[in-house]
């Protein structure tokens, strides 16, 4: 029984349900703690929601009226957020000017640049600060409005539990439950402050119920997300795949598998063939991860990129040509220079900055992060004859030692393999040939997503040794399998890692975009003489150099030999590689930031929720079997809905109310009493729940007469949030719907 | 026990022709009119509490003539004896016994003007009787004819030389209601056609005791729904435990209500209560039934003012059942 406490506490203000609401959001909002790094973004979040709330519970002690203390919120968020994010951009401290406007153009963009290009965990960056501090404040006033103006606490907790939920799809942690279950004591404490200002209008049993289905909701939807989001969470998130430490090879994967394709680069070249940009090489093997052969800058200094030192063992007569190749970097900032090999110069804006490996010939910065832009790589395109490079001798060199190292404990699967493909061959170009065409024959097939039931991506033996079992893989398996395989015949090998050509422009054919999706690795081969070759083991993937084709003819006509496609059909291919089967990952998983897409939608369905419910209610109670007295609810939650009515009303009262403000026509106001006395009779009378043949053109001219007696504005919000969607958890659901039940 | 609809549907008809009769009289307050019409359907007793010369005793006076039963009045004074009310045993020299004269209480109708003036002992003799429906005098009882109804008058109890009525005697009367001032037009129509003669000479019955007997008999049986008695149940309940009360409704305030409650749907020609009957005969039914605290006493309201503010305020926090 619902204690009047009116007289004791007649103004009921609702501080207490405006601290729980903005302590609901701002526990609901850590979720994303999930996909950005850092804590600075809630900090600021925290300051600009907490002036808001503050401005509106203010204002509301002096006026109550909506939207006045709402209106106050908004203005508090705004001049909050521009105090942190635009401060000098400001007039006297607090004026906006054309500057500010500007700025926050350029923060929106360059947030929404940052969440293309960024994977998960987000770095920090102000435009997303802005976002996420002006979204989640958004947030926290409309669950502010809606628990303390509008009396609805149960449709606000709705919020943010959609906000604590809503990141768990993208990636699933366990801090996520701790912040849900937090989130929900505020939301019960939210209600429950209600409940106890005066008249209250929300059971807690129709809070318990909310809570439980949106946590059932948040835990069907985690559990049944793309598999996808497992793997990227297992391999701690979606990191750049160059970034300092760490292992290029896992993250490769990752860059493959998300749905997302991000542009990386695009080149302009003089070569009559595509090219391949290497970023950085692995040759130590022996490691647990395979890390990025690190930057030798020793000495300091003479190293700049603007002319690199000679080609490791490229003897005269091997035939070169010149390329110029002109990279244009989609990237803000770089480690390493996306370069084809071996570049002779690169000329860049601040060439000082770029240091060149001398046996890697990779180019890396020397400090942290730096914008690469527009730069022209000027590099040899190696034309060795087969003949050049069978005819290398043997290089097992003290100086090669460690392009042949391996551990001692590799599966023995890949020694067994290795012997068995090469049995015939004694020269180690034919070996190398002789892998490669293994590697690319009808066995293998081309798979992004099987590695992971074989733990992990790709760079440990068992890796391989599994792919070898199971011939399925990625280019990463590819390369690394055909570099240790190199290495036990005793050619020295490495692995490349950077991007396949991409992509041929239709208007430009000597233009190429590449995105993050023509991420590659290949091996590297060294033969004496012509110095590090390329191979290229991967199905479908990247272009067969000629040198290996060839002789391929020449020494195993029966195999297969067509070249491969050209870059202009490379997408097509991987089409059809990731077509597969088993392949599901890549055209199922919104992995990675791709649910910031989503978003929207969400939100967007989150606002029609209400209003869809109400048209789904309104719909079962002019069902055919309906009895008058489900249509008399409904008139009577249109009303309410309108602002004509209280929730609590007899038909009597109602229909008075509705004469006394409604211009009824005479038929729609006889009409009205009809119905009045039809639906007393049903729901207080002897004989109850008979089926009566409702009125339908009669209620609906009436509800049309209603709405045409009230301003839009009333009608909008009477579409967009129903006020009857409140009270029907009073009466409760079962109890409204009994009557349509007992008439079928 | 539903009653005939035949007699359903003739007797609202009844009922508003006893309307119309007092309204000619008592013009501007058809609320009055109906309330008192109600308790007598009811077999409940009305007490009206006002001031002086609002039409109190009219009131009573046109319902009596009206319904075409016997009538008697008491003017309550101060020195008013028990035996006054009820009737006192003579002895018959003729006959050789006691004889019992029957007091002002034995009629169908019985104004007992200003209650508040008579001595405790006196009122208790009119309530007791009001509430057993018979008269006990020298250890013989008689029976009160049927219907039976006792309309008091009170003078609001702030005035000077009155027995305030003790809150167990006033649990006895059904509703309370109060008359207020007529409005400007009603009085001014008042104050012309009370040149000539008093209209009251003009009211002619409509009904016969017969007929006011089948009204009560049909409300008996009019149908109160289970969404209704619980609503009835709720506000009832809703005053024992309110903060402002110091005492709720009594159990006898329940049936009492839903009695009135029937009645008045049964004069709206309905054979089922609505929640809108409860909760229009709630304020008269119950507000001269609780105690309101000191502390929402002191805000300078009478105490049936406050306690007719507290029944709204419970009305307004009870939600009104949908099915």
């Amino acid at each position: 029984m619902p204690k009047p406490r009116r007289a004791r506490r007649p103004q009921g203000s609702g501080l207490a349900v405006s601290a729980a609401a903005l302590l609901t959001v701002l526990a609901a909002s850590a979720s994303f703690g999930t996909l950005v790094e850092g804590s600075g973004w809630w900090w600021k979040a925290a300051i600009v929601s907490t002036v808001a709330v503050a401005a509106a519970a203010a204002v509301r002690l002096r006026w109550r009226a909506w939207p006045i203390p709402t209106l106050a919120a908004l203005v508090a968020a705004v001049v909050m957020l521009l105090a942190l994010f635009a401060q000098q951009t400001l007039a006297l401290g607090i004026i906006p000017t054309a500057d500010t406007v500007e700025q926050v153009r350029y923060l929106i963009l360059s947030a929404v640049e940052h969440i293309r290009v960024e994977s998960i965990p987000a770095a920090e960056a102000s435009g997303l600060d802005f976002i996420l501090a002006g979204g989640i404040t958004a947030v926290a006033i409309v669950v502010e409005s809606l628990a303390v103006s509008a009396r609805a606490p149960v449709l606000a907790a709705l919020w943010p539990l959609a906000l604590a939920v809503a990141p768990g799809r993208a990636v699933s942690s366990e801090s996520e439950l701790g912040i849900i279950t937090l989130t929900l004591v505020f939301v019960l404490a939210m209600i429950w402050l209600d409940r106890r200002r005066d008249a209250p209008r929300t059971p807690l049993v129709a809070a318990v119920i909310v809570a439980v289905l949106a946590i059932f909701g948040g835990l069907i939807g985690q559990t049944t997300a793309p598999a996808v989001s497992d793997a990227s969470a297992s391999t701690g998130g979606l990191l750049p795949v160059f970034a300092s430490g760490g292992d290029p090879l896992v993250r490769l994967g990752d860059h493959l598998r998300r749905g997302l394709d991000v542009p990386a680069l695009s080149y302009t070249t003089t070569s009559d063939q595509p090219v391949y940009l290497r970023v950085v090489t692995i040759d130590d093997l022996t490691g647990e991860d395979w890390e990025a052969t690190p930057l030798d800058e020793s000495p300091q200094g003479a190293r700049t990129v603007d002319e690199f030192p000679a080609v490791p063992g490229l003897a005269g007569d091997v035939t070169r040509a010149e390329v110029s190749t002109v990279v244009e970097d989609a990237f803000a900032e770089r480690r390493w220079l996306p370069i084809p090999y071996p570049a002779t110069s690169v000329e860049i804006e601040s060439p000082g900055q770029w240091a060149w490996d001398p046996e890697s010939l990779t180019a890396g910065v020397r400090r942290d992060g730096q914008y690469a832009g527009v730069y022209t790589v000027n590099s040899l395109q190696i034309e060795p004859t087969a003949e050049q490079l069978r005819s290398a001798p043997s290089s097992d060199s003290v100086a090669f030692q460690r392009y042949l190292e391996l551990p001692d404990d590799i599966p023995a699967i890949i020694g067994e393999t290795t012997a068995e493909i090469t049995a015939d061959e004694v020269n180690g170009y034919d070996q190398a040939i002789a892998i490669q065409n293994y590697l690319r024959g009808s066995d293998f097939r081309y798979d992004e997503s099987t590695p992971e039931q074989a733990d992990g991506d790709g760079d440990s033996f068992d890796v391989i040794g599994a792919f070898l079992d199971q011939k399925r893989g990625y280019c990463v398996h590819f390369a690394s399998t055909m570099t240790v395989m190199a290495r036990q015949l005793g050619i020295p090998a490495r692995i490349a890692v950077g991007y396949q050509p991409g992509e041929r422009q239709i208007l430009d054919p000597t233009s190429y975009d590449v995105t993050s999706h023509d991420l590659h690795a290949w091996p590297e081969l060294y033969f004496e003489g012509v110095g590090w070759t390329r191979f290229e083991p991967t199905p479908g993937r990247g272009s067969v150099p000629d040198y290996t084709t060839a002789a391929a003819a020449a020494a195993q006509p029966t195999e297969e030999t067509a070249p491969e496609p050209t870059p202009t059909t490379s997408a097509a291919a991987r089409e059809e590689n990731v077509g597969g089967p088993t392949d599901t990952s890549a055209t199922t998983g919104f992995t990675g930031l791709s649910w910031w897409l989503l978003l929207p939608v969400g939100v967007l369905a989150l606002v029609l929720a209400p209003a869809i419910t109400r048209i789904m209610r309104r719909r079962a109670r002019f069902a055919r079997s309906a009895t008058v007295s489900a249509a008399w609810d409904e008139l009577h939650d249109s009303a309410e809905d309108l602002g004509l009515a209280r929730p609590s009303m007899s038909p009597r009262e109602l229909a008075a109310a509705i004469e006394a403000s409604v211009e009824l026509d005479p038929g729609d106001a006889a009409a009205l009493i009809r119905w009045r006395g039809l639906t007393e009779r049903d729901r207080f009378g002897q004989s109850r729940d008979i089926p009566i043949d409702l009125p339908r053109g009669e209620i609906r001219d009436l509800l049309r007469a209603m709405r045409r007696s009230r301003p839009v504005r009333f009608r909008v919000l009477a579409w967009l949030l129903p006020r009857s969607l409140a009270t029907s958890w009073r009466t409760g659901p079962g109890a409204r719907f009994a009557a349509v039940d007992a008439a079928r | 026990m539903a009653p005939d609809p035949q007699l359903v549907s003739d007797l609202p008809q009844t009922a508003s022709n006893v309307l119309a009769a007092i309204t000619t009289v008592i013009d501007g307050k058809p609320e009055a009119a109906a309330m008192a019409l109600t308790v007598m359907i009811a077999e409940g007793h009305l007490l009206i509490e006002d001031v002086p010369g609002v039409g109190k005793t009219m009131l009573a006076k046109a319902l009596a003539r009206s319904t075409g039963g016997s009538v008697s009045r008491i003017q309550f004074t101060p020195d008013l004896l028990p035996s006054d009310v009820t009737g006192v045993s003579v002895y018959d020299q003729g006959s050789r016994q006691f004889e019992f004269k029957p007091g002002a209480v034995f009629a169908n109708l019985v104004i007992g003007d200003e209650i508040n003036r008579a001595s405790p002992k006196t009122q208790s003799a009119l309530l007791e009787s009001m509430e057993e429906r018979q008269v006990s005098v020298d250890g013989r009882t008689w029976a009160l004819p049927t219907p039976f109804m006792v309309i008091a008058t009170q003078n609001p109890i702030e005035m000077d030389g009155t027995y305030a009525l003790p809150e167990a005697q006033r649990d006895r009367f059904m509703a309370t209601i109060s008359m207020g001032y007529p409005d400007e037009r009603a009085e001014l129509a008042m104050l012309r056609s009370r040149e000539q003669s008093s209209p009251i000479d003009s009211v002619q019955p409509v009904v016969d005791a017969e007929g006011i007997k089948a009204l009560i008999q049909a409300a008996r049986g009019v149908f109160l729904s289970s969404a209704v008695e619980r609503y009835l149940l709720a506000i009832i309940r809703a005053t024992r435990s309110h903060p402002s009360l110091r005492l709720g409704a009594s159990p006898r305030s329940t049936l009492q209500l839903a009695r009135a409650a029937r009645a008045r749907a049964l004069i709206d020609g309905r054979d089922f209560v609505l929640p809108d009957d409860v909760a229009a005969l709630a304020v008269p039914v119950l507000a001269h039934r609780i105690l309101p605290t000191r502390e929402s006493l002191g805000r300078g309201l009478g105490e049936s003012q406050t306690s007719a503010e507290i029944i709204t305020g419970v009305l307004d926090s009870i939600p009104v059942p949908r099915d």
